[in-house]
């Protein structure tokens, strides 16, 4: 009896120490090896293809990159039938972009996290430049790198909606110097689009997002500024907000 | 039955009279002292376990479990069944009319005009990209294909699968990215349970 407790409390122990470092990336790497096993046995990737798109993955865990959305990514090419060719190019290039948001986020002295690494990097393909995140990465004073993930996501939202790219530099310098460019900021670009509606142009909109930042409030302080109420923001449920 | 009863009287006589004689018995001066010894030279006996040290050993104590094929069948598709309505509850699934989004996921609805379609699925970051669950209802009167899930807060990039084969981004979604493949995903920002924007 004494012994099987002892064997007990040994594999509790592996567990506690083991299962903290390696979940996340032991289920990606589960998961894709499973989504390309049935992708040969079903034919739509050659064995070649199915070696070249698990040693791209591998590459990028060894640079220390998150796998898990390269996982996602292999599912998404097969769930849209795209050939394996194409799906190791978007493999390739997303560990470029992550490469280099990873490398980027490292320059301003922290150690960026998995999530900061895949937040700067999905922004570049929602149509962040590389230039412009490297511009946000040299504003003074050097911001933490989930802060500066932050910005590179809040800028490529912005870009979208055709906000005005100097405006956009504007407030997020200042959101960066203040220290209060929270997460929550990535939705600025729907209090554009509110403000559009409502008639406010989109210099004032910048003006009382960079007070804002300055006085270190939130986007609720931004809408107040604004003039918005709460029912002016707040959506009927099934209305995901896009 | 007279044999019986004189058997009875007999034992009976005979237990009395040795009972009266153990009375009148000597036991001599030093029984005290053999009782005592006799008692010291028994093994002592075992100290109360700690309560947490019994629980322990109930939990490591291997024991018997006795269980038919058919009840082992039953528990066994019920433990699949809990298993996949937990893991289809994190992801939202697709949502009957009238069902309540569970606890920290926010309601969605998702919209496509495809008149032509036979058939069309949601797949996107929340799902895996798997359109397994996620087929959409098609309206006859207006042509729209409609399906209510519950996500969870955050970004989610996702397209219409057309008729199994064909990825369609969404038309209305404000926000797309570039999917790596050629074409583009469209994006939906969840926002948190209580509809509020920010």
């Amino acid at each position: 009896m004494a012994r099987s407790f002892s064997i007990l409390l040994a594999a509790a122990v592996f567990l506690a120490v083991a299962l903290p470092w390696g979940p996340a990336a032991g289920l990606a790497r589960a998961a894709s090896a499973a989504s390309l096993e049935k992708a040969r046995d079903e034919g739509r990737l050659t064995p070649e293809e199915s070696a070249a798109i698990e040693a791209t993955i591998e590459q990028a865990r060894a640079q220390g990159l998150p796998t898990a959305p390269f996982a996602a990514k292999v599912d998404e090419g097969l769930a849209k039938r795209i050939p394996g060719r194409a799906i190791l190019h978007a493999l390739e290039s997303m560990r470029d972009d992550y490469a280099f948001s990873r490398d980027t986020l490292t320059q301003t002295g922290g150690t960026p996290s998995p999530e900061d690494i895949a937040l700067t990097g999905d922004s570049l393909r929602l149509g962040l430049s590389r230039q412009e995140l490297s511009a946000l990465a040299a504003l003074k004073p050097p911001a933490p790198a989930a802060m500066l993930a932050t910005a590179a996501r809040t800028l490529a939202y912005l870009k979208a909606v055709d906000f005005p790219s100097a405006l956009s530099t504007g407030i997020l310098r200042q959101g960066l110097a203040s220290g209060s460019l929270t997460p929550g900021w990535t939705q600025l670009f729907r209090v554009v689009q509110r403000a559009r509606e409502a008639g406010v142009t989109d210099q004032a909109l910048a003006e009382a997002a960079t007070r804002t930042l300055l006085d270190g409030g939130g986007p609720a302080e931004l809408l107040q500024d604004l003039g918005f109420t709460g029912r002016d923001t707040r959506q009927a449920p099934g209305d995901a907000g896009n | 039955m007279k044999t019986d009863m004189t058997h009875d009287r007999d034992v009976h006589e005979r237990l009395k009279a040795e009972l009266r004689a153990l009375g009148q018995a000597d036991p001599g001066p030093d029984f005290a002292a053999r009782v005592m010894e006799r008692v010291g030279s028994r093994a002592p006996l075992p100290r109360p376990r700690p309560r947490l040290g019994s629980v322990v050993t109930w939990l490591v104590q291997p024991r018997t479990l006795r269980v038919s094929p058919l009840g082992g069948l039953a528990a066994a598709a019920c433990l699949l069944l809990a298993l996949g309505l937990a893991f289809r509850g994190g992801t939202g699934g697709g949502l009957g009319g009238g069902t309540d989004a569970p606890q920290g996921l926010t309601p969605v609805t998702f919209v496509l005009a495809a008149p032509g379609a036979r058939e069309v699925a949601v797949i996107g970051s929340f799902n895996g990209w798997n359109a397994a669950g996620w087929t959409m209802r098609h309206d006859g009167a207006t042509g729209l294909w409609t399906l209510s899930a519950a996500l969870p807060p955050g970004s989610h990039e996702y397209v219409f699968l057309v008729d199994g084969t064909t990825p369609v981004p969404d038309a209305a979604a404000a926000l797309s990215a570039d999917d790596g493949f050629g074409s583009r995903n469209s994006v939906l920002l969840v926002k948190h349970g209580d509809g509020s924007l920010l």
